[in-house]
């Protein structure tokens, strides 16, 4: 019997071994999950200074107290000064005046009804005019939007409490509530403004509306070396599955005489980029606002707007009486001329390449001095973002909210490298500021010089940007598919020794994607 | 365990079938809209409130590929150490790894195609692999009988211990 004895105590510890090596290896699996899952969690209230990770671009600064606002901007020797500072002169009376009353009611767009937002009762909101140098003042009431609006003015490099973004410039006009922006208009071009208060779903239910700066002096801005006839906005936006320019579908008539010249503002307002192409030639005369320097008439091409830029086109009605057609996207197009429209023109195989387009010209600072350089490079990778696991957006390999916090100080020269491998393309858009597109893959631009503040950026490119920060203030730098935003494709540009008051989540429940 | 172990490995080979399904039925559908008359862009693409009939199927087979079947294979994974702990039969932690592997492959070749559409080819075939072996996994389990070591035990006890 004495085999016996020995082997059940074998036995008794041999089940304990069995017992802890499975229970250790599921503890191994779920751990680092529950970790992950935990981490990712935002808390009902955060501030955008105290999220993510400070990246200095190799300049100076590092201070913890500068990242996180404690301190004032360097050399000044105070505390961090509040953005809600950085406005236009209080002072000075406005010389455009704009009344905006937002709604979330049901719309009606090509037959189709459907919920979606207002303003004055109209989608596409009413487009704002101003001319260079006038100040614009625009009061905004929140007459039924549930959860809240902001303006936000899509390219116009405002003071930066003027933003717009919900939790980080200001605090959402609650249900009920006013506010009022206030901007003078130093550029010319074609802007945007929409919400930027759960703006995936408020831009995509109509709350955005166009703006336009027009040069001192009076009438339609020319187009390069001509006058124009008529100038007017081409806002693409789709309602659920109707496409539209202007609110409305299909084709869009410009009745301009034969051989005079129409100057068409087109407005990328959706997620993704847009194909522009035209049955005669035509003229990208400003990109995001910024004039083209010396660009020629483009033929069997065609342009991309990507989501949230703009291209102003010049389209000289044909000899012939006929009228050009302008397609926008798929299923709208601007007809310029009186007569019978060209017939529909499939999409020029050929892209129009902006980065050798126009002529050189120099550019207001040396890339070569920057003193900031910055990454941002776009993946995918599994994990959790806001508790909920999948396959996320990555920038520079991190999740929202571990994303860079790019720290600059007035006077920086900053380059920054935007490279995509996500597998989807991704606009890019930068609050604030204007870039220039220094190179694309490694080919350097020799057109005229492209500044953007809407990048394009495909799957598999890589581009080089320059700007100057100018515009103190903290800044989002974000994919403008707001959907993807929305998932935390979003970074902060920030200025050392600013603060902000407000915090995305809290009591007003700011929520700026 | 067991039935736990079998419902989790017949369950993702059913989900593998409910991808083919709503990929293909959304495909069809995307054709049958253009053929309508339809177009689309990447901008009607990425807007939330695009949709033509049947694009549902479209988003469902993202939503699950991304979330759903790792999330079960990776249940199936901790259960397949439970399984093979308290039940003892041979592989049955092993085909649970190998599913998880093949689950991994397969998420990977789809996200790959976005990029690399040749990708997609794999993609395909791999899901047959990914049907099989959840499928045997789970059939493996059902048939394999787990006395091995039940039935050595009283074997032991009923022979006489020699010397």
């Amino acid at each position: 019997m004495e085999p016996d004895q020995p082997a059940p105590a074998r036995r008794r510890g041999g089940r304990r071994l069995r017992l802890i090596i499975p229970i250790a290896s599921v503890l191994l699996v779920i751990t680092p999950l529950g970790v992950f899952w935990y981490r990712s969690l935002t808390g009902s209230a955060y501030s955008a200074v105290s999220m993510g990770d400070a990246d200095w671009g190799g300049g100076p600064g590092g201070s913890m107290a500068g990242m996180a606002g404690m301190d004032g901007p360097p050399g000044t020797g105070s505390p961090a000064v509040p953005i809600t500072t950085l406005v236009a002169d209080p002072k000075r009376p406005a010389d455009v005046r704009v009344d905006l009353v937002a709604r979330q009611q049901t719309i009606t767009v090509g037959g189709q009804t459907l919920d979606g937002y207002t303003l004055n009762g109209r989608t596409p909101g009413p487009t704002i005019t101003a001319t260079q140098g006038q100040l614009v003042e625009v009061r905004v009431h929140n007459a039924s939007v549930a959860r809240g609006l902001t303006l936000h003015w899509h390219g116009v490099d405002v003071p930066n409490a003027e933003d717009g973004v919900a939790g980080v410039t200001q605090d959402d006009i609650g249900f009920g509530q006013d506010f009022t922006y206030r901007f003078v208009a130093d550029q010319v071009g074609t802007f945007w403004y929409h919400s930027h208060q759960v703006s995936d779903a408020q831009v995509a239910g109509g709350l955005l509306g166009a703006l336009v700066v027009r040069p001192r002096g009076g009438g339609p801005g020319g187009s390069g070396d001509r006058p124009v006839a008529a100038d007017v906005v081409a806002l693409a936006h789709g309602y659920g599955a109707v496409r539209t320019l202007d609110g409305r579908p299909g084709d869009q008539r410009v009745p301009v005489a034969p051989g005079a010249t129409a100057r068409v503002r087109v407005i990328n307002t959706d997620n993704g980029p847009m194909a522009v192409w035209s049955s005669s030639p035509y003229t990208v005369v400003a990109v995001d606002g910024t004039d083209v320097h010396r660009p020629t008439a483009v033929t069997e091409r065609y342009a991309t707007v990507t989501a949230g830029g703009r291209l102003d086109l010049a389209v000289t009605a044909p000899a012939d009486g006929s009228a050009a057609r302008v397609q926008i996207g798929t299923d709208t197009a601007v007809l310029v001329g009186r007569g019978a429209p060209a017939v529909p023109v499939r999409q020029p195989s050929a892209e129009l390449d902006l980065l050798s387009y126009g002529a050189p010209a120099a550019l207001p600072f040396d890339p070569a001095r920057a003193t900031r350089h910055f990454t941002y490079s776009i993946g995918r990778r599994p994990g959790f973002v806001h508790g909920r696991p999948g396959i996320w957006w990555s920038i520079n390999g991190r999740l929202y909210p571990r994303v860079p916090m790019f720290m600059v100080r007035t006077g920086d020269v900053v380059i920054m490298d935007v490279s995509n491998h996500s597998g989807q393309v991704h606009p890019m858009h930068l609050h604030g500021h204007h870039a220039v597109v220094l190179s694309r893959n490694g080919v350097a631009a020799t057109g005229s010089p492209w500044w953007v503040d809407s990048l394009n950026v495909r799957d598999g490119e890589s581009y080089v940007i320059a700007f100057r920060a100018d515009n103190p203030g903290i800044w989002m730098d974000h994919c403008h598919n707001l959907t993807h935003a929305s998932q935390g494709m979003v970074a902060h540009l920030a200025y050392e020794g600013y603060s902000t008051p407000f915090t995305i989540g809290g009591p007003h429940g700011n929520d700026p994607e | 365990m067991r039935i736990v172990y079998r419902v989790l490995g017949y369950l993702i080979a059913a989900l593998v079938a409910v991808q083919a399904a709503a990929v293909a039925y959304g495909f069809f559908s995307l054709g049958k809209y253009i053929e309508g008359g339809g177009s689309i862009d990447q901008a009607a693409m990425n807007n939330p409130n695009f949709t033509f009939p049947g694009v549902e199927g479209l988003a469902v087979h993202g939503m699950f590929g991304t979330m759903v079947v790792p999330g079960v294979a990776l249940l199936f994974l901790i259960v397949g150490i439970i399984t093979q702990v308290t039940t003892k039969i041979r592989g049955a932690l092993l085909w649970s790894v190998i599913t998880l592997v093949v689950t991994v492959v397969q998420v990977a070749l789809g996200l790959g195609a976005h990029s690399v559409p040749q990708l997609g080819m794999l993609h395909g075939i791999v899901a047959l692999g990914l049907f099989a072996v959840a499928f045997m996994a789970a059939h493996r389990i059902g048939r394999a009988s787990a006395p091995t070591t039940v039935e050595a035990a009283p074997a032991r006890s009923a022979e006489p211990v020699a010397g």
